[in-house]
């Protein structure tokens, strides 16, 4: 029922050897990376096609042995899709348990470990990992960079990653995502799991990784970008991920320094105990609220990148573009105590917090406003499944995006904070949008992903439309749930919220069957022999806006 | 509609989003001045009303009122009068809930709050906890009695 | 790409997608160590777990003498729907730490449910029973007496490292009889 030592150091002893034997035999490998770079550097720049804007790279697993950065992003599609699936299955569990006011299908302790594995796989190990991937894979082409000469700082940083994703998930923690402190030092499965500390240096691990990538995103952004590029040419999607990689430096590490500080208050309480139990919370917003924005503003870049190519326009205004996602970027780093606004931070931090919130919303609204005339200029909107899919996340976002303006209200959010219409809020905007874009992204991608096939368009029509109504129904029942005050993260509830937690339940398993129909869609198709070139518009011709 | 002067569409756009947020924030402002006890403030040393102590623990919540009668999951109390909730917690960080009433305090060890309430109507309703606090978080709920 | 890679990768998806959820789902490891006394005699202990206090309606919390080398059979009956365990650990006072726990079941939340715990004690003494979740009510106390007939010579030790603990079928039953459901 405790935790138990004999079992930690036995297990760790057993990580180690795996790891020491996978080391070894990945440093083998080392001669087929240097072959690659040296080629890269030797070749000339007419004849060589190995020049990392033009290369184009395959899914395949020796991409776990190559340094390119375009290899190192192939690395974590294949591992963010993975843990979407573990996260994702995990989240249907959750909701077929919930189908009667009290546990009948799993245990309290049971739906508390998927609660947490849901919440920590999708946001650290999907949200996180995908902005990686695509920095990774598409940087290069958008920045015509040449080479990267970083290489086995960007595979070692990959490594860290998914050993963090893998102590996540072995951890079996209960502390939910943001372990607040007196629970996650409750070494006990009624409180944050017997090894939740396990979670604690895998999130660590995810976001030195996390850190790491940001700064070389921010090299190869400003300082191995093509000299015919002017910084008023940038395109989009690289001011999406700057503003991203600006957040995850300036945040991620004051997180990773309060999980050493939790780790230590297991063996000897001083730091947490000692001065309020609050303090805890405040250093994980101050991450845990840059992390939300880090999350979807690369959809945003995605969106601006999209969305001209299917509406036939030029996007309305690259300026406003540019202004919105530097201004998210300052704006959101500032708002994290809403999270907190029930907790007694004092009268005079609700209303900073507040209005600040109220902010942020502008920016956001420049974004929607920008989309909304690109659409109303364009001429011949072709509605391919990406197309779909980035309506579906404009939609998406401006219904999450109301709830979110309401709960920064400090009176509405005392009626909100906590429920069901929350875990609403960023449904419609996950889902919409991070997942969305993700999967709209690889739906773009997936000729030169698999080297010339095409998807089936009609199974990936069935993916989107299973998908959006998935939304609907559990996101917006949830809505209503939540404001009749149905609580969130609980294993059993009242009866009276029955009929919402149904519904959102029968659209749960609709989205888990839209993802499995992408998957099915995914092997079929590139099971077929290649058709077309391996070429795709979002690396095509680089053509800053 | 062509859209045709970007600047100008620009700028109108983002007026009326500033115009319409100022107002929310503004209103928000007020309400946080002229209301404050209705919303969860760190104890202060003159509260309003009866005074209630609400303890959170894994995983009840137990209510003393006044003349010292401990009541655990069920919070009594009567119509029209104003009653100061005093909640703190014994073990983890709680959230005490009762969406009738929308009013929600953090339950923090070692940082006790206090948020004021009014019942109007005499009725039952319930109150919930709305922060993760483990195994049997669920279970931390109960109904208010107003007589 | 090759041909064997997009089937590859689709196993592997669900099949680490499948073990990960039936590694969420297994009961998290560790033991505690609890060893249960032999035993040469049964008794029955009818226990009413009530918010209130146990037994809340005739005697609340009475306090039990019971003697050494008898298999104590408690038949816990929820009278309130709440959530309640019945833990017993030695001294008189509660303890907070999960080791000392002798017995810890949870009482399911269905009025009227019966739960049998059965247990014998090891070594004589006073020990507390009580609630996790209701301490402040819920909490009496348990003198086990070592008496004259030591009778330990055959009998098999049980080593049983949870107390045996038979639900009645009721428990899962579909037909919610919380109390707090009741009235809404």
């Amino acid at each position: 029922m405790g935790f138990s030592f004999v079992l930690a150091v036995f297990g760790s002893t057993i990580a180690a050897i795996i790891a020491m034997v996978f080391l070894l035999y990945y440093f083998s490998m080392d001669y087929r990376r240097n072959l690659i770079g040296e080629s890269a550097s030797s070749l000339s720049r007419e004849q060589s096609n190995l020049l990392l804007s033009r290369m184009r790279r395959e899914i395949s697993f020796s991409a776990f042995f190559m340094d390119d950065s375009k290899s190192i992003g192939i690395r974590y599609l294949i591992t963010t899709v993975i843990l979407f699936f573990i996260g994702g299955l995990a989240g249907v569990g959750m909701r077929i348990s919930l189908w009667y006011p009290f546990p009948t299908f799993l245990t309290p302790i049971q739906y508390n470990i998927l609660l947490t594995a849901h919440g920590t796989i999708m946001l650290y190990g999907f949200a996180v990992g995908s902005i990686l991937a695509l920095g990774y894979y598409l940087l290069p082409s958008a920045n015509m960079i040449e080479r990267d000469n970083l290489g086995i700082v960007n595979s070692i940083m990959y490594w860290f990653f998914l050993i963090g994703s893998l102590f996540i998930i072995f951890s079996r923690s209960t502390a939910s995502w943001y372990f607040y402190y007196p629970l996650v030092d409750q070494l006990s499965i009624a409180g944050g799991g017997s090894y939740s500390f396990f979670t604690l240096i895998g999130v660590s691990l995810i976001q030195v990784a996390a850190t790491v990538s940001s700064i070389i995103f921010l090299k190869m952004i400003f300082l191995d970008r093509n000299k015919s590029i002017p910084v008023s040419k940038i395109s989009l999607f690289s001011w999406s991920i700057v503003s991203s990689a600006v957040l995850i430096i300036t945040s991620a590490p004051v997180s990773t320094i309060a999980n050493g500080y939790l780790i230590y208050d297991l063996i000897n309480p001083v730091f947490f105990q000692g001065s309020s139990v609050l303090t805890y919370a405040i250093l994980f917003w101050f991450w845990g609220h840059p992390l939300v924005y880090v999350a979807i503003l690369p959809a945003f870049g995605l969106i601006y990148e999209m969305l001209p190519k299917y509406a036939g326009v030029p996007l309305y205004s690259y300026r406003a573009g540019v202004f919105s996602l530097l201004l998210l970027m300052v704006f959101s780093a500032l708002v994290w105590g809403h999270h907190l606004f029930n907790s007694g931070l004092g009268t005079i931090w609700d209303l900073m917090f507040s209005t600040t919130s109220f902010i942020v919303v502008i920016p956001s609204a420049m974004s929607v406003f920008n989309w909304i005339a690109t659409l109303w200029t364009a001429r011949g909107i072709r509605l391919t499944v990406p197309m779909l899919f980035v309506l579906n996340g404009i939609i998406d976002f401006i219904i999450g995006g109301v709830v979110g303006v309401y709960s920064a209200d400090v009176g509405l959010n005392a009626f909100i904070h906590g429920t069901y219409a929350i875990t609403s809020h960023f449904h419609w905007i996950f889902i919409g949008m991070t997942a969305g874009m993700a999967f709209a992204a690889i739906y773009v991608l997936f000729p030169t992903l698999t080297g010339g096939r095409t998807y089936n368009v009609p199974l990936a029509k069935v993916h989107f439309y299973l998908n959006s109504v998935g939304t609907i129904l559990m996101s917006g029942f949830w809505l209503v749930g939540g404001f009749e005050g149905m609580p969130r993260r609980v294993a059993g509830y009242f009866g009276i919220f029955q009929t919402y937690q149904d519904v959102a339940a029968i659209g749960g398993v609709i989205l888990g069957i839209g993802f499995l129909i992408f998957l099915i869609n995914f092997a079929y198709s590139a099971y077929q022999a290649p058709v077309m070139s391996n070429d795709n518009s979002l690396e095509g011709e680089v053509q800053p806006i | 509609m062509p859209l045709k002067n970007k600047l100008l569409v620009e700028v109108i756009w983002i007026v009326a989003v500033v115009a319409i947020l100022s107002w929310a924030a503004v209103s928000n402002a007020a309400y946080l001045t002229s209301d404050q006890n209705y919303i969860s403030n760190p104890v202060s040393s003159d509260p309003v009303g009866t005074v209630i102590n609400v303890t959170g623990y894994q995983w009840a919540w137990a209510f003393q009122y006044p003349n010292g009668t401990i009541t655990t999951d069920k919070l009594v109390l009567k119509a029209n009068t104003t009653y100061t909730l005093v909640v703190n917690s014994k073990d983890v960080i709680h959230d005490f809930y009762i969406p009738a009433f929308g009013v929600q305090s953090y339950a923090v060890p070692g940082h006790p709050n206090q948020v004021t309430i009014e019942p109007m109507k005499a009725g039952t309703y319930i109150f919930e906890c709305v922060e993760y606090c483990g195994e049997l978080h669920y279970e931390m709920r109960g109904t208010v009695v107003v007589t | 790409m090759n041909k064997a890679t997009p089937i590859v990768l689709f196993v592997l998806v669900l099949v680490v997608a499948g073990a990960s959820f039936a590694w969420f789902l297994t009961s998290p490891g560790g033991a505690a160590s609890f060893t249960q006394g032999s035993y040469n005699q049964t008794k029955v202990i009818v226990l009413y777990a009530n918010a209130n206090g146990w037994n809340y309606n005739s005697t609340p919390n009475p306090t039990l003498n019971e003697k050494l080398h008898t298999l104590l059979a408690f038949k816990v009956i929820g009278q309130d729907g709440l959530a309640h365990t019945l833990t017993i650990n030695p001294g008189t006072n509660e303890s907070s730490s999960l080791n000392d726990y002798v017995v810890n079941v949870q009482i399911p939340t269905t009025v009227g449910s019966v739960t049998w715990v059965n247990w014998s004690f090891s070594s004589p003494g006073v020990y507390t029973y009580w609630c996790i979740v209701h301490p402040y009510t819920m909490r009496g106390l348990l003198y086990v007496n070592s008496s004259s007939n030591n009778s330990s010579a055959a009998s098999p030790t049980g080593s049983g490292m949870i107390p045996s603990n038979v639900p009645n079928t009721n428990e899962f039953a579909l037909i919610s009889n919380d109390s707090n459901e009741k009235i809404w």
